[in-house]
């Protein structure tokens, strides 16, 4: 085909692409998908990026994504995309895609046949199954990440399994549990659409979120008021949009939110009938433990304990001004209004990530604007499948599927029954969490570093783990450590690899994602891998196949199959752990449907298979109705939509953790953080995400256009605070903390205009990784890191004076 | 050489309307489709990057447009 042809069949796409959604909005004609129009082929897929979810339409031609469009019956996004979802086609097709793995001989990664690669890794785990880590993440499929779940848990009696989701959500799953007694939200982005008022609590949408934020911003030119609170620590691209602008001290959100409680209930403005109907009280067990459930309290000792939190307490601790908090008070005092409260990393990656997490959630409860539309507290997930896979599949080093727990012992059974092996397979024992699994991996054998290797899945710890000459760098030259990564392209974390599997990406494989609105989202394979890459649910099952074959017995179950047996339809195992076989069966449809009855104990019913291929995404519950056809739930433990909330309760909070069917309003302290500025180091440290990028960079950064528009990190600084180290625009400075530094271009202002003594500085960038500056200091419950607070110093760089630093 | 499909929001002034939907009609590099209610559908095509966002940019800025969407994205 000549170029020019095809640009004309790409013109008419791009057309009929457009007049379908603009019909869509006018509500003109129902859209037609999933077929060949101008020789090209449309199906469906959740984007590969966010949390949010947006459903894609993958245009392909002779193997190759050729285009991308929003899909316009997706109510995600409604056929609309941010700037990185419509180049999400792009990131398969970087020049440097890995290809073949490749085994590090004499400090050389040299290419190596899969036979030998799968080999290898049984051989070390046979050595020593307990030394042995799984590291994955929440953009692991649902499968995949079940894999995973079922090889380290069945089959190895091992629980030091992690995804990358504990830096970026573990904060908000123990601020649901601890609240509601199950994770997940109750509302769902319907809410957006209902809400008169949207609170941000450090978070920044209109970059992360962007298609979120602009379904917000969409209500205003309709006519409709929406009002939008942004209370952070840095002015934002949502700030443009916000009528108020609440700039807090960081760690302070924390007396902001009690101080917004002690309004409610000094002035008799809580929601009496609410509370006294559906929660209770609770509180740490005393002022050093900080542990998930606390102990049970009063509502006099809560109203006592929040006596601290006056207007002029929390101005002069936060810096907000009393009026403003009176703003923020007296809207939650006003029961008319319907408000909903989002939040992603800057509650969630904080010291005290779990407190803020619950009191949020508490006076959402406190003054009742909970569980009619409109009215939710919603966290926001980073990763597409952080939701689906991280926590539903239950990845966490503690965590069995389906909200189950390692810790307890009925779980375990249920589990071990599940899977057809015998009672005590499971170690009863936690695994280490994501900090603890690299500290002890970067820790030599004789002083106690007792993982010896870790097996790396669809993520980049080399680039994201805080404090990364502690707990990533610091391998480097340790004995026996062995560091396995199945990547797409060559990474921070490749670079100290000593075996390298090339992956397989996005629609080069099904898979199946869980979103923040508890959405469940599947798709199919659409083109073929390059080169020998190949799919990680596969990897994790030749693995498994090889350890069988070497008679480890934790590959069989009670009847001495296969843990991972399939059946085809005819009762015959398909040898799927054979590359050459993998595709002769759904092996993504059998993995999820071994997994779907396991949502089932924490009322997470997701939908079946077959009907995911039908839909752009259900929210769970998904329960089958009485004519056999399948309804999602919006609003949970709201009667007029939860079908597992009784007749005549209003409200149910059916897994509450008190069994009363009520949840839990916290009293969380201020507390201060583990390090703030001081004479050596005097400035906050944040960092974060831009619009252009996603995570760290390793898929946006091959998007030509992406690129572009954002080539690199750089250090955003207030006017004042450039003026005094005599920086300018575009100066190169140095940014330097306790535990390391990294020398970055000057951005004045950036696009936050910091306050004095804060600089932002974005962590897309693998040639600035700004991860060797942060700390690894973390929430005492959820153990997630807090990359949003640590002390830097920054000084102008002279690169006469001394040399760069070698970048790892 | 991107090829977009944008989905352009319109406002209610129906004068603005016309002068924005005339302005887009005389773009040569820019293909204008049916107006359903206040939503039109247009593809840009352009010689490079650079190019595709001074196109963005100059669309946004049209009064009565207020905003812009991409909805479809050629993969170069």
């Amino acid at each position: 085909m000549s170029s020019i042809e095809r640009r004309d069949f790409l013109k008419i796409s791009a057309m009929a692409a457009a007049t379908s959604i603009a019909k869509a909005k006018a509500g003109v004609a129902p859209t037609q998908h999933g077929q060949t129009i101008q020789g090209i082929h449309w199906d469906k897929a959740p984007c590969r990026f966010c949390g949010t979810g947006c459903h894609v339409k993958v245009g392909t031609k002779d193997g190759k994504v050729v285009a991308i469009a929003g899909h316009e019956d997706a109510e995600v996004n409604k056929g609309l995309l941010c700037v990185k979802g419509y180049h999400v086609g792009g990131i398969l097709y970087g020049e440097d895609r890995l290809t073949e793995p490749m085994l590090r001989k004499n400090g050389k990664l040299e290419p190596i046949s899969w036979d030998e690669a799968i080999e290898v890794i049984a051989k070390r785990i046979y050595e020593k199954p307990k030394e042995f880590a799984i590291y994955g993440s929440g953009q692991w499929t649902i499968p995949e990440g079940y894999a995973a779940q079922k090889f380290m848990r069945a089959g190895l009696s091992n629980n030091h399994l992690e995804p990358n989701a504990r830096l970026c959500m573990a904060s908000a799953v123990t601020g649901f549990i601890s609240t509601y007694g199950v994770d997940e939200p109750a509302g769902c982005y319907d809410d957006l659409d209902e809400a008169d008022v949207i609170i941000l609590w450090g978070n920044n949408p209109a970059e992360m979120h962007p298609v979120l934020f602009s379904r917000i911003v969409d209500r205003r030119s309709r006519g409709e008021k929406v009002t939008i609170i942004d209370i952070g620590t840095r002015r934002t691209r949502s700030t443009e949009f916000a009528d108020h602008y609440m700039n807090f001290k960081p760690q302070t959100d924390l007396a902001i939110a009690n101080c917004i409680a002690h309004y409610l209930v000094e002035n008799d403005l809580y929601d009496k009938e609410f509370v006294s109907k559906h929660c209770n009280f609770r509180i740490d067990v005393d002022d050093e433990t900080r542990d998930l459930m606390g102990r049970p309290s009063t509502f006099e000792e809560y109203k006592e304990n929040l006596k601290t939190y006056t207007f002029e307490y929390t101005s002069e601790l936060s810096g907000i001004p009393e009026e403003q908090l009176k703003i923020l008070a007296e809207t939650f005092a006003d029961k008319e209004l319907k408000i909903t409260s989002l939040w992603c990393m800057g509650m969630n990656q904080h010291f005290r990530g779990t407190a803020i997490n619950r009191l949020v959630h508490g006076i959402h409860l406190l003054s009742g604007h909970f569980g009619t539309p409109g009215n939710a507290p919603t966290s926001l997930t980073g990763q597409p499948s952080a939701c689906g896979t991280a926590r539903e599949v239950g990845t966490l080093c503690h965590t069995l599927p389906g909200g189950r727990l390692i810790a307890k012992e009925s779980d375990r059974s249920d589990c071990e029954d599940r899977w057809n092996v015998e009672r005590g397979r499971i170690n009863p024992q936690i695994g280490y969490h994501t900090v603890k699994m690299w500290e002890k991996f970067c820790t030599p054998a004789d002083k106690g570093g007792d993982i010896s290797t870790i097996f790396v899945q669809v993520t980049n710890p080399g680039h994201t783990l805080p404090n990364l000459a502690k707990l990533f760098t610091a391998k480097e030259g340790l004995d026996d450590k062995f560091l396995i990564v199945s990547e797409v392209y060559p990474t921070a974390t490749t670079k100290l690899a000593d075996l390298v599997l090339p992956a397989a990406l996005w629609v080069e494989k099904g898979g199946i994602y869980g979103n923040s609105e508890r959405r469940t989202q599947q798709w199919f394979k659409q083109v073929e891998p390059p080169g020998q890459a190949r799919e990680d649910a596969w990897m994790t099952i030749a693995i498994a196949r090889k350890l069988f074959e070497m008679g480890h017995p934790g590959m069989k179950d009670k009847n001495g199959d296969f843990l991972f047996t399939v059946k085809d339809e005819q009762g015959e195992v398909v040898p799927i752990w054979d590359y050459d076989h993998y595709h002769d069966i759904n092996t993504d449809k059998a993995l999820y449907e071994e997994y779907r009855p396991f949502s089932h104990m924490k009322h997470k019913h997701v939908a079946p298979y077959d009907v995911l291929v039908k839909s752009q995404g259900l929210r769970w519950p998904v329960v089958e109705q009485k004519d056999g056809t399948f309804r999602e739930t919006r609003f949970r433990f709201s009667e007029f939509d939860d079908p597992f909330v009784e007749k005549g309760k209003g409200i149910q909070f059916y897994h509450s953790v008190t069994k009363d069917d009520k949840a839990l309003i916290w009293f969380c302290p201020y507390e201060d953080p583990e390090e703030s500025p001081d004479e050596e180091f005097p400035t906050w440290l944040c960092t974060g995400r831009v619009l252009e990028h996603w995570h760290s960079g390793s898929m946006t950064m091959r998007v030509e256009q992406l690129r572009n528009a954002m080539p690199g990190a750089y250090v955003e600084m207030n006017p004042q605070d450039a003026e005094k180290q005599g920086l300018n625009n575009g100066d190169q400075a140095r940014v330097i903390s306790r535990r390391g530094e990294m020398i970055l271009p000057v951005w004045i202002n950036g696009r936050a205009s910091p306050p004095e003594g804060t600089v932002f500085v974005p962590f897309f960038d693998e040639t600035k990784l700004i991860n060797d500056v942060t700390i690894d200091a973390h929430c005492p419950v959820s153990k997630e890191p807090d990359y949003k607070k640590c002390a830097v110093r920054v000084e102008k760089f002279h690169p006469d004076a001394q040399p760069e630093q070698p970048l790892p | 050489m991107p090829v977009n499909a944008l989905l352009l929001t319109l406002n209610d002034s129906l004068e603005q309307r016309k002068s924005a939907l005339e302005q887009l009609s005389n773009h040569s590099q820019i293909e204008v489709g049916q107006l359903e209610d206040r939503w039109l559908p247009v593809v840009a095509e352009s010689n490079n990057t650079k190019n595709s966002h001074e196109l963005h940019e100059w669309i946004e800025q049209l009064p009565g447009v207020n905003f812009v969407d991409i909805v479809f994205a050629s993969v170069s």
